[in-house]
């Protein structure tokens, strides 16, 4: 499956179930928004990794409301540390979800050193993770505030186009995020 | 008169902080200690650039959250603080213990000390001392009003021991 197929049919279903959605910096945010635009979708601009640790930030601050982390292996080996401060608080709305094709897709497709992490041993090894899922073309998860900590890996195949222009100032986003959230 | 110890958690009530995300540094010890015994959200974490990440999510669900970290983590954060803080425009408040200043009897930290003064001198930084304003009132609530107003963050320097007293 290539990551835009991946990250549409994953972002819907979290929609559909009233999920927020937090998207790393490059090919997640592209491809989120490519997919199809929503005020509840926190598009990343930078630096790159955070994804995981804003979106905790989100799901502690909405405990009410299933939170989705999209992040790219690489840009998640950036940021590894986030996984044991996550695991600490333990959030049950919060769900990560690693694309994962062993590349920096967004920057020349050059190699990634995070094809030497087993996603599924690490997260076995922080207990506080209820969940541990693979998503293909077959899968369907669903999201709840009460579902409790998880971690998704999507194997993705590298882009073979161009996703549309990502139209948004970094300003523009928060200030359609945080209308969205205080409206609920 | 009171030290800044006991007075800590009342002025982040009247401040009304939501979060408080941190990595410890001697001169914080005793506030995560209080904030521990409150019923504020308190995150630790495991690096300081996570504190950036995780305090602008809550911001950008309109809470009011408050970093805590040492001069020399903040400058590990650098990035995280100029392309997601300050891009996003989020009113958010770090404290930073700056420490290797002359109040500190680190005063042989001098690295951390020269390369973060270099750093808030920057004009598209806003920080201010504590020291300075010790006894002009809450400079938390202060710094967040300032922070929401301006649209960015605001950097309160603790650059004195928080045993000293203060008329907050």
């Amino acid at each position: 499956m290539e990551q835009k197929d991946a990250i549409k049919k994953l972002a819907t279903q979290a929609r559909d179930n009233g999920a927020l959605i937090v998207s790393e910096i490059g090919s997640q945010t592209v491809w989120l928004h490519d997919g199809g635009d929503h005020a509840s979708h926190l598009y990343l601009s930078g630096p790159m990794g955070m994804a995981p640790s804003v979106a905790l930030g989100v799901a502690l601050s909405k405990p009410k409301t299933p939170v989705l982390a999209l992040c790219g292996d690489g840009a998640f080996a950036m940021n590894l540390t986030a996984l044991v401060t996550i695991a600490h608080q333990a959030p049950p709305n919060l769900t990560l979800a690693v694309m994962n094709n062993g590349i920096y897709d967004f920057t020349g497709a050059v190699p990634s050193p995070s094809t030497a992490i087993n996603w599924q041993h690490i997260i076995t090894g922080l207990p506080n993770f209820e969940h541990f899922a693979e998503f293909d073309a077959n899968t369907t998860v669903q999201f709840a505030a009460d579902k409790g900590l998880g971690f998704i890996e999507c194997m993705v195949r590298p882009a073979t186009e161009k996703a549309k222009p990502f139209p948004f100032t970094a300003p523009e986003i928060y200030a359609r995020f945080l209308k969205y959230v205080q409206a609920e | 008169m009171t030290n800044l110890i006991e007075r800590f958690v009342p002025l982040c009530k009247e401040a009304d902080i939501d979060l408080v995300t941190s990595v410890p540094d001697g001169y914080l010890v005793p506030f995560i200690e209080q904030i521990d015994q409150s019923d504020i959200t308190h995150v630790r974490a495991a690096r300081e650039e996570e504190c950036f990440g995780i305090a602008s999510g809550a911001a950008m669900t309109g809470k009011r959250a408050l970093i805590m970290v040492q001069n020399a983590g903040f400058l590990n954060s650098i990035g995280c603080f100029a392309t997601l803080c300050m891009n996003y425009r989020l009113p958010i408040v770090i404290l930073v213990t700056h420490r290797g200043n002359i109040f500190d009897k680190n005063r042989y930290d001098t690295e951390k000390f020269r390369y973060y003064e270099a750093f808030t001198q920057n004009p598209h930084v806003f920080s201010v001392s504590w020291h300075a304003h010790k006894n002009d009132g809450n400079i938390i609530a202060r710094a967040f009003g300032r922070a929401e107003a301006a649209k960015e963050p605001t950097i309160v320097n603790l650059d004195f021991p928080p045993t000293d007293t203060v008329a907050c």
